[in-house]
């Protein structure tokens, strides 16, 4: 059965993978985005 | 946990790979501005990825699993509490950014804003927070190598650090922020292909249940002490940002109009990996792993899941985290002993060539220093660390004031420094390491707050813009 505890647990852990998969494409994309417009620094 | 050929194979082409990345892009880097603040013009992948490189310490890969395994959910979620910091920041990197637009350190601002006596303070507490940092990562390194892989302490904790000072020396702070970028997608991508395994593995309720059976407290628990230790971290993670050169150079650094940006988009970047690294070790009941020492939970638990595969991403992400932070410790504090030291105090008249050559003489003087204290291998030594946590906490609200209070003054920014910091080691020995930095903060904002109230001067914000800097045209 799936209790609150369990739902919270659930949510915490594929929230922050997610997150952290989501971040790796950002820096990624917003890198590639700067390359190209020669703005990286 | 790795095989030493392997260990020693992958330790030496990474080494390497640092070395000659780092140089390289620091190839051009031959002014002051060039090479500490990369002509103020960095942009946002490279801005938000060195924050959060920085900031992912080896701590965060090690301890965020023993912070699970000993305190539960709580445990990590306090861990994650650690990216308000770079949240906070975010504003105040966007104003220091407006009202000192040609500073270099987070001790120009102090000495323009609040003279000579609170910047003395302020430099005391700030080195000694630097190189106590500088020191316990690099100490970190060299027994972290000797227990995943069993190189010996001392060539383990010599390679990190030769590794870090040569690359930075040469390619200062360019070779800093680039490495951090490549640094902090190597971690995160170690971090989310060990938890996806895991997740592949066991499913999130099997892990539940068991924990639930086995361990029922790690699910719900939250001790008044952990309540506490919460509210600490928080403020000594806080303490550490606001004042460190490590994150005011990087506002300095950053292309204007993007400090804000860069710093939210780190903290938001940041917040998942404590809970991203630290939740495979709540699966450890199910794979039967036998912990040994509470900090080795994670190492552990990724062996017995990936076996050579795994601990050799184990060994990449922690080489990584090290390096993206020690590196930055050593091109942050050369800065702040060139600029505030050299230049501020000794040779005044000094042009931009001289510090920038002083900024190579302290990098490699801060590296050799480091090395010979970490040579002793001191176990305390780390512990000291701790010490800075109501120096630091105490530090927050004089850099607040001192940034929006036109009212916020000399007199009260020393007096809340030194009050803060004296109240707060009293509550460290008196009362424990979890309220240090708590009492000190809040002492220092009680002080800071009363003699903004009642003092009658105006800070002319202008002054800042036009004071004296390094590079600086005025």
């Amino acid at each position: 059965m799936m209790t609150f505890p369990l739902i919270f647990w659930q949510i915490l852990v594929v929230g922050s993978l997610g997150l952290t998969a989501l971040t790796i494409l950002v820096l990624l994309t917003l890198f590639v985005i700067e390359f190209k417009n020669g703005s990286l620094w | 946990m790795i095989q030493p050929t392997l260990a020693w194979t992958i330790l030496i082409l990474l080494s390497i790979f640092w070395i000659l990345l780092g140089v390289y892009l620091g190839r051009n880097a031959k002014t002051l501005e060039a090479y500490a603040l990369c002509n103020r013009n960095v942009g946002l992948a490279f801005g938000a990825a060195t924050a959060v490189a920085t900031w992912i310490t080896s701590n965060t890969t090690l301890l965020a699993p023993q912070f699970a395994i000993q305190l539960g959910i709580w445990g990590m979620i306090a861990y994650s509490t650690a990216s308000f910091g770079l949240f906070l920041f975010a504003p105040l990197a966007e104003r220091i950014q407006q009202i000192l637009p040609h500073g270099f350190t987070s001790g120009d601002f102090i000495h323009s804003r609040y003279g000579k006596p609170t910047w003395a303070l302020f430099m005391i507490i700030s080195l000694f927070y630097a190189l106590t940092w500088l020191i316990s990562m690099a100490m970190a390194g060299g027994i972290l190598l000797e227990t995943i892989a069993g190189i010996p302490y001392i060539t383990g904790m010599s390679i990190i650090l030769f590794t870090c000072v040569v690359y930075t020396l040469f390619g200062g702070m360019k070779a800093v922020v680039g490495t951090d970028f490549v640094q902090s997608v190597i971690i995160l991508l170690g971090v989310f292909i060990i938890g996806y395994v895991l997740v592949r593995n066991f499913s999130l309720e099997t892990t539940f249940q068991h924990v639930n059976e086995t361990r029922p407290a790690l699910l719900w628990i939250l001790f008044p002490a952990s309540i506490m230790a919460i509210f600490n971290n928080l403020m000594f993670g806080i303490g550490e940002i606001f004042h460190s050169n490590v994150w005011w150079s990087r506002a300095f650094a950053i292309r204007k109009g993007l400090g804000k940006l860069s710093y939210g988009l780190a903290g938001l970047f940041w917040i998942s990996v404590p809970i991203s690294a630290g939740f495979i070790a709540l699966s450890s009941g199910l794979l039967d792993v036998n912990i040994t020492t509470p900090d080795m939970v994670g190492p552990l638990v990724v062996v017995a899941l990936m076996g050579k595969v795994g601990a050799v991403l184990v060994f990449v992400v922690v080489f990584c985290s090290l390096a993206s932070s020690i590196d930055s410790l050593l091109a942050a504090t050369s800065d702040l002993l060139a600029n505030d030291i050299y230049k501020k105090w000794l040779v005044p008249q000094a042009t931009d060539g001289m510090v920038r050559r002083m900024m190579s003489y302290t990098t490699l003087g801060l590296g050799l220093a480091t090395w010979v204290v970490c040579s002793f291998r001191l176990s305390t030594l780390a512990e000291v660390l701790f010490f800075a946590g109501p120096m630091v906490g105490s530090i927050i609200w004089p850099v607040l004031a001192g940034l929006y209070w036109k009212r916020a003054n000399a007199t009260g920014a020393f007096v809340s420094i030194l009050g803060g910091s004296v109240v707060g080691l009293i509550a460290y020995f008196q009362i424990g390491w979890f309220v240090a930095s708590l009492v000190g903060t809040i002492v220092s904002m009680v002080l800071m707050i009363a003699f903004t109230q009642f003092s009658r001067s105006e800070f002319d914000w202008d002054q800042l813009a036009a004071a004296e800097s390094l590079g600086g045209k005025s």
